[in-house]
């Protein structure tokens, strides 16, 4: 049947079809082929009568003298070949669509490749300085939610944000460790661990005094650096970064005991009460708890009393230490944006207590507090987290972001998100539930610091949270 | 390499879910090569709802304690395989209940709904527990693609269950393991139960949308 359109504009003679065509088919003669739509000219038997002489089924209405006759039936043909140009017009449309997107895409690549390899060229020029960070991801990039979705899933763009985002979270995790880790490298100094632990090495520290003058001088300076390197990163943190003993003389002074912290402003107000109640009414704990907050507008001087008022009320509370802490006189909030559930972090370093169960306000205590603190594994490490519940998925789990941070995991980590048999098993999205974390700060006080400055990081917060959608 | 070339869809731009604060702590210790822990235990359910994830769900009002009616539902829940919807629950190294995370009400509390899981508090009279992480393992729930093999896996022993969504409820609940849904310790849930009696007698009213 399609032959026939191809029919239409033809004016050549039979004679040179009928060669043609005799040609083409020499080689499967006597093989009724019903794809190939050709006259059956090949076959022998119509060789004689000139070319499709008799009943054909197929050619019709293409007499031997291969003019095409119209006929009423035939009208219907034209129709329909009306409508296949349509079709044929769409899928041009379409694939011409396809391509300029394609071309989109792979320009939008290329752009970024080049780019990337002219600011390396660009940083290898440039002196090598400790208090850069080249990468950052462009968080006012990402589309927004109110984007309809196949047009957020298929911008070509996010090849760009996801790489971005890989080398930034690459980059800073190297920076973590540089900055607080142990490193491998023993000619650097653990120098988070000398700065910012005053509790556990302050007996090392004095034994460095007796060292000669010029030594001396050289730890003021590595300390100066240090200090400067922590200030370019932590943006967060208040004082003045000259001062010997800064950033710990912005906090408070550290005591030896275990305290609960509990994150919550006037939205969480009604929770609050109830756990403040179930410790100090019903499990008649006398615990001290500490209520960190952004501000004044977040835990409001209205809902202090009525907590108060809501434990006066209720007779048989035991007296306990209840103290509210302003995380703005400790942290500028607004320069890093910090608020709601991200404050819990900076709440561990404003807390002077040292061993503390920082937890949501919609917790509840099925017994006595001080029974956290016995688990085993805080005993053994002073950091104890709780598992979320496993959800299988297929892509964009937790383990992405952390091989981005970390590239050698530890082999609990590898064991913490994958779940089944070797082969059968599967990644779960999410690892940890972060409404309880116990913590010992005076061993584990550089993972609380790391926290911080991951928390700190507006573009990588965004990023991994997905807070820009 | 792969990672890169499915990353180019950039899928998790187009999820709902947010991380949130949760996976940042761990995330920030490995990244130092701090030591830390997890919890032995997985976490667990509690509440006082069970269902066959159909038509039968049972929920026990906040005044219903162990009585010889409860222990009943109880004991039919657990020979059938009903699974047990409530709050995230969290255990101590013995695998004994310690705390609860997400509030007092069957779902998170949404004064706009009537219905009765987002009106009434939750009944903390059962649970179940997460298995051990050290000695069990978790089945793989996509294998033989077919829901109905959950109640297989999570009678088997030393399995870990598998969560499962209650639709009618829009609650994630949790099918019984080899260990079944076991009572809450009598003074442990009366402690409780003041718990979410104070938080009920609390809550601002005037968010209650009729």
């Amino acid at each position: 049947m399609r032959l026939r359109t191809s029919h239409l504009p033809l004016t050549t003679s039979d004679h040179n079809i009928n060669n043609s065509n005799q040609n083409v088919n020499g080689h499967n003669n006597g093989h009724h082929s019903s794809v190939s739509m050709t006259p059956r000219s090949g076959a022998g038997r119509h060789t004689k009568g000139g070319y499709n002489k008799g009943h054909n089924d197929i050619n019709d209405d293409i007499h031997d003298n291969g003019v095409y006759e119209t006929t009423g039936a035939d009208h219907k043909h034209r129709k329909r070949i009306k409508r296949r140009k349509r079709f044929v017009a769409v899928q041009v449309v379409a694939g011409i669509v396809a391509l300029y997107f394609c071309y989109r895409w792979a320009e939008q690549f290329m752009d970024f490749v080049l780019d990337t390899f002219r600011s390396m060229r660009k940083r290898r020029q440039r002196n090598h300085s400790l208090f850069d960070l080249h990468y950052n991801i462009p968080v006012e990039d990402i589309p927004p939610e109110n984007w309809p979705v196949p047009i957020r899933f298929f911008r070509p763009h996010n090849a760009k944000i996801i790489a971005e985002a890989r080398n930034a979270i690459v980059e800073f995790g190297i920076e973590l460790r540089s900055l607080l880790g142990n490193t491998d490298d023993q000619n650097i100094h653990q120098l988070g661990r000398k700065y910012l632990m005053p509790w556990s090495v302050s007996g090392q520290q004095g034994n460095n005094n007796n060292n000669s003058q010029d030594e001396k001088e050289d730890t003021q300076t590595e300390a100066l650096v240090f200090r400067k390197r922590l200030r370019s990163r932590a943006i967060w943190l208040r004082g003045d970064s000259t001062q010997p003993h800064w950033p710990l003389s912005e906090l408070p002074a550290p005591v030896d005991d275990q305290a609960l912290v509990i994150s919550a402003g006037d939205k969480q107000l009604h929770y609050l009460k109830t756990l403040i109640y179930t410790v100090r009414v019903i499990h008649q704990s006398t615990i001290p708890i500490r209520i960190v907050y952004r501000d004044d507008q977040d835990l409001t001087e209205n809902s202090k009393q009525e907590i108060q008022q809501s434990l006066a009320k209720h007779g048989g509370a035991v007296v306990g230490d209840i103290q509210y802490i302003d995380l703005s006189q400790y942290f500028d909030l607004q320069v890093a944006q910090l608020k709601g559930w991200n404050l819990k972090a900076f709440g561990m370093l404003a807390v002077p207590e040292t061993r503390i169960a920082v937890m949501d306000a919609d917790v509840l205590l099925l017994r006595r507090p001080e029974e956290l603190f016995l688990a085993e594994g805080f005993q053994r490490t002073g950091a104890l987290f709780y598992h979320d519940r496993v959800k299988p998925q297929f892509y964009w789990n937790v383990h992405v972001y952390a091989r981005w941070l970390q590239p050698n995991l530890s082999a609990m980590a590898e064991k913490l998100f994958w779940y089944g048999g070797y082969y059968t098993g599967y990644y779960t999205s999410h690892v940890q539930e972060a409404g309880m974390l116990l913590l010992d700060k005076r061993r584990r006080s550089l993972g609380v610091w790391a926290a911080c400055l991951l928390f700190g990081r507006v573009d990588i917060r965004k990023y991994i949270q997905m807070d820009h959608m | 390499m792969l990672l890169n070339v499915c990353g180019w869809n950039s899928f998790h731009h187009s999820l709902p879910y947010r991380y949130g604060d949760k996976e940042v702590y761990w995330t920030a210790f490995e990244a130092l090569g701090e030591p830390y822990e997890f919890a032995r235990y997985y976490p667990g359910v509690v509440g006082g709802t069970v269902t066959d994830f159909r038509d039968t769900t049972t929920t026990l009002p906040m005044h219903a304690t162990q009585s010889l009616d409860v222990e009943t539902i109880r004991a039919e829940a657990a020979n059938s395989g009903d699974g047990l919807c409530g709050r995230l629950l969290h255990f101590d190294d013995e695998g004994n209940p310690l705390w609860s995370n997400g509030g007092y009400m069957l779902k998170e509390d949404d004064w706009s709904s009537s219905a009765s899981a987002s009106v009434e508090g939750m009944n903390p009279a059962w649970f179940v527990d997460g298995g051990d992480s050290q000695t069990e393992d978790f089945p793989n729930p996509w294998f033989p693609f077919f829901r109905n093999n959950l109640k297989l896996y999570n009678t088997m022993k030393n399995q870990n269950q598998v969560w499962t969504l209650q639709r009618a409820m829009g609650v994630e609940c949790l099918p019984p393991n080899a260990r079944e849904i076991r009572k809450v310790p009598e003074e442990m849930a009366a402690n409780a139960r003041k718990a979410v009696q104070f938080y009920l007698d609390n809550r601002p009213q005037n968010k209650k949308v009729p």
